[in-house]
């Protein structure tokens, strides 16, 4: 779709036109689910952001402001339906803990390739128990950067937080997945 | 020389340290841990379920129940002319047909835009076209993807539905033809066929229903029938229109 259908697609749903409304989610909802899922691990709770998420946007709409990118704009609608979600089922206890995870002292590598190894099912259990060990903030910090090209700057903009502390954020994430997985690759 | 902490590998895997990068390309040991990160960081690329090009559809049947009227909502000025621009477009055009349906009975069908395709005025008359097949494309979006969406035990209402569409289809689609519209005529010509099979298919036969379904997706009729909509309300508001034929078929 070109840019000027793009905006007068946009221009008609905050005027309140319910098709164009659907257009826009109709072109947006695979990428809104594959960065739902990314951040809550799961088809279900991913599917509950997605749909949040777009009732959210057409909420706030009329706020929106015509110059900006519908995209960028519902992707941080999206990190916040997540972040809602991922906090709620925190309380529920049904995610990470937050005892400090052990690093290793060295960090060689000598097995198979890692394309191998992710088909592992032992690296794919470990990856979401160590993705479970990571706090709200740094799993949401680490997606961004890692999964979706974001920069640590963008980052702390979409979490409401310094740059230094979002950078810190995916340091940790970081650590905390070597520590979890360089076991295994050390087995293999 | 001063070797690369952790942090700064990692801020250099994702392009974010440029000081690093020099050190690296002349340190064979941060080289090597760099590239350790990087192997690790694979490893965390899992696959993840996939959706196909109907999810849009399906997550926005699920969204319009919850979805408020907009509120406090009152068209801008510029809509507000553009619908005033609308509005006296079709009193204009629909004044030209009842005028012409007083004077002669007519020997053939002839949509509304045929009658304003032959005033005087052509900006008029292709405005008007446009507004109408906008319409009618508007209609056979709801048709159709009532059509992809429904269970496949009876189809009978939406039988009826695309019955009802394919008289007006054909009469604008010759009004496009006419009016040198031709990518509008050919997605015109595509829906017609898709709204034959439809009407057409027996009933009680499932398989046949899929090969429709099929066909139109494979089509991406649904796509460029929405895309064409678009793009007219976008001329019929726009100003300076330009006919279809200056824009790239949709094919």
């Amino acid at each position: 779709m070109e840019a000027g259908e793009a905006a007068v697609i946009l221009a008609r749903a905050r005027q309140g036109d319910e098709d164009a409304f659907r257009v826009l989610v109709e072109l947006h909802a695979r990428a809104a689910f594959r960065l739902a899922f990314r951040l809550m691990r799961d088809e279900r709770d991913a599917e509950d952001v997605v749909q949040e998420s777009f009732i959210r946007a057409h909420r706030r709409l009329p706020a929106f402001e015509a110059r900006s990118n519908f995209g960028t704009w519902l992707h941080r609608i999206i990190v916040n339906c997540a972040l809602d979600a991922l906090r709620s089922r925190d309380g529920r206890g049904q995610n990470r803990r937050e005892e400090p995870v052990e690093l290793p002292e060295t960090l060689t590598f000598d097995g198979p390739s890692p394309e191998r190894l992710a088909h592992s099912d032992e690296i794919r259990r470990r990856l979401e128990e160590s993705m479970q060990m990571l706090t709200t903030q740094e799993r949401v910090a680490f997606t961004l950067r890692h999964h979706e090209g974001r920069s640590i700057e963008d980052i702390g903009e979409t979490l409401g937080i310094q740059h230094s502390a979002a950078k810190h954020a995916v340091f940790r994430a970081v650590r905390k997945l070597r520590a979890a997985l360089e076991p295994l690759r050390r087995e293999a | 020389m001063t070797h690369c902490s952790d942090d700064e590998l990692v801020l250099h895997h994702y392009g974010e340290s440029p000081d690093a990068g020099a050190h690296i390309a002349a340190c064979p040991g941060c080289a090597e841990r760099a590239r350790d990160l990087a192997s690790l960081l694979a490893t965390v690329d899992e696959p993840m379920p996939m959706r196909d090009e109907r999810y849009g559809t399906e997550v926005w049947y699920r969204v319009r129940p919850h979805l408020e009227p907009p509120r406090g909502f009152w068209p801008s000025a510029t809509f507000r002319w553009a619908l005033a621009a609308a509005a006296t477009v079709a009193l204009v055009a629909s004044s030209f047909v009842a005028g012409r349906l007083s004077m002669q009975p007519s020997t053939r069908s002839v949509s509304p835009t045929r009658a304003a395709v032959d005033t005087a005025d052509p900006q008029l008359a292709r405005r008007v076209l446009l507004m109408s097949v906008a319409d009618h494309l508007e209609r056979s979006d709801r048709v159709l993807t009532d059509i992809m969406n429904a269970p496949a035990a009876d189809l009978s209402v939406q039988q009826q539905w695309a019955g009802d569409l394919i008289a007006a289809n054909r009469l604008y689609r010759q009004d496009a033809l006419d009016a040198n519209e031709g990518s509008v005529a050919t997605v015109l010509d595509e829906l017609e066929r898709a709204l034959l099979d439809v009407v057409h298919r027996p009933e009680d036969a499932p398989a046949d229903l899929d090969q429709i379904r099929r066909r139109i997706d494979s089509a991406a009729l649904l796509f460029k029938v929405r895309v064409l909509s678009n793009e007219l309300r976008h001329r019929e508001l726009g100003p300076g229109a330009s006919p279809a034929s200056d824009t790239a078929p949709i094919s």
